[in-house]
């Protein structure tokens, strides 16, 4: 589907036309809904437990590393010769994609999976799981809540990089190939210093929410160039962070028969807040200014930090000594 | 299920799951920049942006949670295959 949903981008190169942007981009949320959340569902299928951070990480790696070369050279393609070669790699890519999934082995589903499909008693295991499940009730309501500001991040990025003159594409693509820089980092601080040990996983996560905010503020507030690309590279450090562990917290703390159906729930809670922050972000970005803005939104992250922390102090205070 | 240091060396699913995600992003990190340079030089608009990105996750939210049951329920290879 988002083979060929992409190729509407190019009709609105074409034609110069705002709609086909609108449109090209609901079709591609579209098409990509359930992806996520059944890659995430499916991993745990094929690696062991313990093996469950490395395996985020290093996906998150190169997902950072690939970043920056796509980014930039995107920038490059989309400046001198045409976005329409951009969309285009884009569908291709969404093809490649099918290809190697079309050669993973198909896993054995739990028993439930195999029922006829009862949707609402399904539906509500799903909302039970979340609602049981402290661990993924938190990282769920931290989805929220930094959905609810992160939203911003992405508007500030161009934002910046095209008021640097004369850049451009090159501008976003340089400040997009940081954040994949700093992303790289924090993923590769996870797989060398948190692997299989849980309570490290859980303090790093909380922290780094905190470290994010700390930077996210700094980029709004710092008006020199050289400062912005630091701050945004220690943000996407604490980012790096956040991504794999977010991922592993929840497939470690998730029954097989149901995490596909948290996995969703958290994508579309932290996608749909995400995309009302679009909104409300974007309106305040043009009337309150970056700086108030980026402060608004780094306390938000700030309190994402500060909640993990406590849930983790009052777990520590209520658990007997072993 | 292997446990080694090198996981994508030895552990044949991972590596083309690791493969699909890898070539899908590549694509979508095209897509980000072209789309925001796209969008910028055709509205000019910070408003556009921020309503392009909307409208890209506004079926995620609306939808995410509704067809949820079909993740658990349905094989998750040809959910991918179908979603790509």
């Amino acid at each position: 589907m988002r083979a060929v949903f992409v190729l509407v981008f190019i009709l609105a190169v074409v034609l110069k036309h705002s709609a086909c942007l609108f449109i090209g981009a609901f079709l591609l949320g579209l098409g990509g809904v359930l992806f996520n959340p059944a890659s995430q569902a499916y991993l745990p299928h094929i690696v062991k437990s313990g093996d469950l951070a490395e395996a985020n990480a290093i996906s998150s790696t190169t997902s950072g590393f690939v970043s920056v070369f796509s980014t930039i050279l995107g920038g490059v393609v989309a400046t001198f010769i045409s976005p329409v070669i951009c969309f285009s790699v884009n569908s291709v890519s969404y093809l490649w994609s099918a290809f190697f999934v079309s050669k993973l082995l198909t896993v054995k589903e739990h028993a439930a999976a195999t029922r006829s499909l009862d949707f609402i008693r399904s539906l509500s295991e799903g909302l039970e799981e979340v609602k049981r499940n402290q661990v993924a009730r938190k990282i769920i309501i931290i989805g929220i809540s930094w959905g609810l500001a992160g939203g911003g991040y992405y508007i500030l990025i161009p934002l910046i990089g095209n008021t640097w003159s004369g850049m451009e594409g090159m501008g976003i693509g340089l400040l997009y190939s940081v954040d994949g820089l700093g992303v790289i980092s924090g993923s590769l601080l996870v797989k060398k210093h948190i692997k299989q040990q849980i309570a490290r996983m859980h303090w790093f996560y909380g922290i780094a929410y905190v470290t994010q905010a700390v930077f996210f503020t700094g980029i709004a507030l710092c008006s020199d160039t050289w400062w912005t690309i630091f701050m945004l590279y220690f943000m996407r450090v604490s980012s790096g962070i956040i991504i794999p562990l977010d991922s592993t917290i929840l497939q470690i703390n998730t029954a097989p028969e149901v995490r596909g159906r948290v996995f969703a729930l958290h994508g579309s809670t932290y996608g749909g807040f995400m995309q009302l922050s679009y909104l409300t972000s974007s309106l305040m970005f043009a009337n309150l200014g970056i700086t108030l803005t980026g402060a608004i939104i780094g306390s938000v992250s700030l309190f994402c930090g500060m909640y993990w922390l406590a849930g983790m102090q009052h777990r520590k205070r209520i658990q007997p000594p072993p | 299920m292997t446990r080694t240091r090198n996981l994508p060396g030895v552990n044949r699913n991972f590596r083309n799951l690791w493969l699909a995600q890898t070539g899908s992003t590549t694509g979508d990190w095209f897509n980000q920049v072209a789309l925001a340079q796209t969008t910028l030089a055709i509205t000019h608009s910070a408003e556009a942006m921020g309503f392009v990105l909307l409208c890209r996750s506004f079926p995620g939210f609306v939808l995410g949670p509704l067809i949820s049951p079909f993740v658990d329920h349905f094989d998750k290879k040809k959910v991918m295959i179908i979603s790509d």
